[in-house]
């Protein structure tokens, strides 16, 4: 706890020196585990007596899940992640799923060092965004046309 | 002796070995011992609950409420920040004044806490320097313990000795704070001249500390505010509460009642932040020293003192002084104080000497002891596991080569001003 506290002053100190606005809760740090037929998912959240509970997914791929106001959600939340993340293992198209996603999240990445470590020409603005436009649409078109599985709850992003 | 003397006898050397060995935490050592000396009925609970010292426990759980209170309002990294800028930014100068204001605010909170919130500060400091933070940190953790010696609250031998001897907050100041003051000055002096040539930087860097903006520290200025005010009625209470007739844990808990109120901080997590493991080695050890007097121990001892010293002030006074000194470098100076100070009062009984000159040999040895090697004090030993996990490496011979002969030259320091102003 005393070394925690050190930490947290030092870190502190540093970023209200940079300018920041630095607000620390006390609270817990929780990780859950499942394994589903060999493949890991992992969340992380935070209980604190502020009421706002962070989720995140760091397994099978990193993901922010929302803030959330109470546990309930939060566990709700997981829930349903994880008997939609079951389906898809189920399907036996999990690897591939996953292949697509660590690529977008490594183009995602790609595409931030580009633009902050390079000078880059405006026109490349356009052609990243018109591939990017493709991408979509081929999504969205599937989601009409495929067969819906789960129910329980709506797409966020479709 | 007894059987019930010869049972009470080992519990203690038995807790004790534990304590000092650190086979297991030293909490849990002392409440074994403390719940085995129930359990074997040797004392009764309404007993034990006579033995514990209200008025230490009332002062550390108050002044741990106020302190996790003022340091959020970004008060003492302001402080910090502030005395770097008027250094100038200059190792040199930075080294005195943190040292003394370690020295100063440890006079006024526990020299764990104080230390704990100094060292992030000066990690900062000397990163931006880019500078070890060694001799800063030794500077501090040295005048931790020494500022600590200066007042009734500075630390925990101080809060029992004037608890159980009936000494105010302002008896602790005229008798111990002008020569800790001065043991302070010196030391830091000192120890700055030691690690002279580990403070040189350059000019470049020293305009880094002078970019801080000491202002942007402050977390909540209305909160500080109200804490000020309320902090400088406690330490009017401390120096009034003798005369008022109030105990210095009734100063400590009204102020920390009405921190909590004026705060506006969920109460729990600030209670969350009092050090329970010190507290509860506080209650068993008032068990087992309790239970030692109760079984008539320390009026055997006392008497073996009285024999050995034949009644002399001075030779006495001497004795605890640098007795307390050595033992309190290499062992907790809290249980030892806790053993010495029936002891003492044992010594008044039998031999009708005054011995109030006794409670500051014994409070000086006791905590500037402490800086005689890393395990003579909880500061030391809290100091080098935070650094050691920051990647700086502080082992038993650095800490004795510089601590031991600063407690040497402190304890020189005591002895001249107890027998020019206490022992005639």
């Amino acid at each position: 706890m005393k070394d925690i506290d050190v930490k947290e002053t030092m870190q502190e100190m540093m970023l209200r020196q940079m300018g920041a606005e630095v607000t620390c809760f006390l609270g817990k740090q929780c990780f859950v585990k499942f394994n589903i037929n060999g493949y890991e998912i992992t969340y992380t959240y935070n209980i604190n007596l502020k009421n706002k509970y962070f989720l995140q997914r760091i397994k099978p791929y990193p993901m922010s899940a929302g803030v959330f106001e109470n546990l309930k959600d939060v566990v709700e939340m997981i829930q349903i992640d994880v008997e939609q993340f079951t389906n898809v293992i189920k399907s036996g198209k999990f690897d591939k799923f996953l292949e697509i996603n660590t690529k977008i999240l490594e183009a995602a990445r790609n595409l931030e060092d580009l633009f902050l470590y390079y000078k880059v020409d405006e026109a490349v603005f356009d052609v990243l965004l018109n591939q990017i436009d493709i991408v979509k649409k081929k999504i969205s078109e599937n989601a009409i046309s495929d067969k819906r599985v789960y129910f329980k709850k709506d797409p966020e992003t479709l | 002796m007894s059987f019930t003397q010869i049972v009470t006898i080992a519990v203690f050397i038995i807790t004790f070995i534990f304590i000092v060995s650190e086979k297991i935490n030293r909490t849990v050592a002392a409440m074994i011992g403390a719940m085995f000396l129930l359990i074997i009925r040797l004392i009764n609970e309404k007993n034990a609950v006579s033995f514990i010292d209200y008025t230490t426990v009332g002062v550390l759980v108050g002044m741990m409420i106020v302190v996790s209170i003022i340091k959020r309002t970004g008060l003492f990294q302001y402080i910090a920040i502030k005395s770097a800028k008027i250094a100038k930014g200059e190792p040199m100068r930075i080294i005195i004044l943190f040292g003394v204001m370690t020295g100063v605010l440890s006079a006024f909170l526990d020299n764990v806490t104080t230390i704990l919130l100094m060292i992030p500060i000066t990690l900062v400091i000397s990163k931006l320097l880019k500078i070890t933070p060694i001799p800063f940190i030794m500077s501090e953790v040295l005048a931790s313990n020494i500022g600590g010696t200066g007042t009734l609250i500075g630390d925990p031998p101080n809060i029992m000795i004037g608890s159980e001897a009936g000494l105010s907050f302002l008896n602790f100041i005229t008798n111990l704070f002008p020569v800790t003051f001065i043991i302070l000055l010196l030391s830091v002096i000192i120890i700055r001249r030691i690690y002279k040539n580990e403070l040189i930087v350059d000019d470049k860097l020293k305009k880094q500390i002078m970019e801080l903006d000491e202002l942007k520290a402050i977390t909540d200025k209305k909160l500080l505010y109200k804490s000020l005010v309320v902090l400088g009625f406690i330490i009017l209470g401390f120096f009034m509460h003798e005369h008022l007739k109030y105990e210095s844990s009734t100063v400590a808990l009204t102020g920390a009642a009405v921190f909590l109120l004026i705060s506006g901080i969920e109460v729990d997590e600030i209670l969350v932040e009092i050090e329970w493991p010190t507290i509860f080695f506080f209650i068993s050890l008032f068990i087992i020293v309790g239970t030692l007097e109760e079984v008539g121990i320390i009026n055997i001892l006392a008497k073996a003192v009285v024999s050995l010293t034949k009644g002399n002030l001075t030779l006495t006074g001497i004795i605890i002084l640098w007795s307390s000194a050595i033992l309190s470098a290499f062992l907790d100076n809290i249980p030892f104080v806790a053993t010495m100070i029936p002891l003492i009062k044992g010594l008044g009984a039998i031999s009708h000497m005054n011995i109030t000159p006794l409670w500051w040999a014994l409070s000086l040895g006791a905590c500037l002891g402490g800086n005689g090697t890393l395990i003579g004090a909880s500061a030391n030993v809290v100091t080098v596991g935070v650094m050691e996990k920051e990647g700086y490496k502080i082992t038993f011979k650095d800490f004795m080569k510089i601590g031991f002969p600063i407690m040497i030259f402190s304890i020189i320091i005591s002895t001249i001003y107890l027998l020019i102003f206490q022992l005639r």
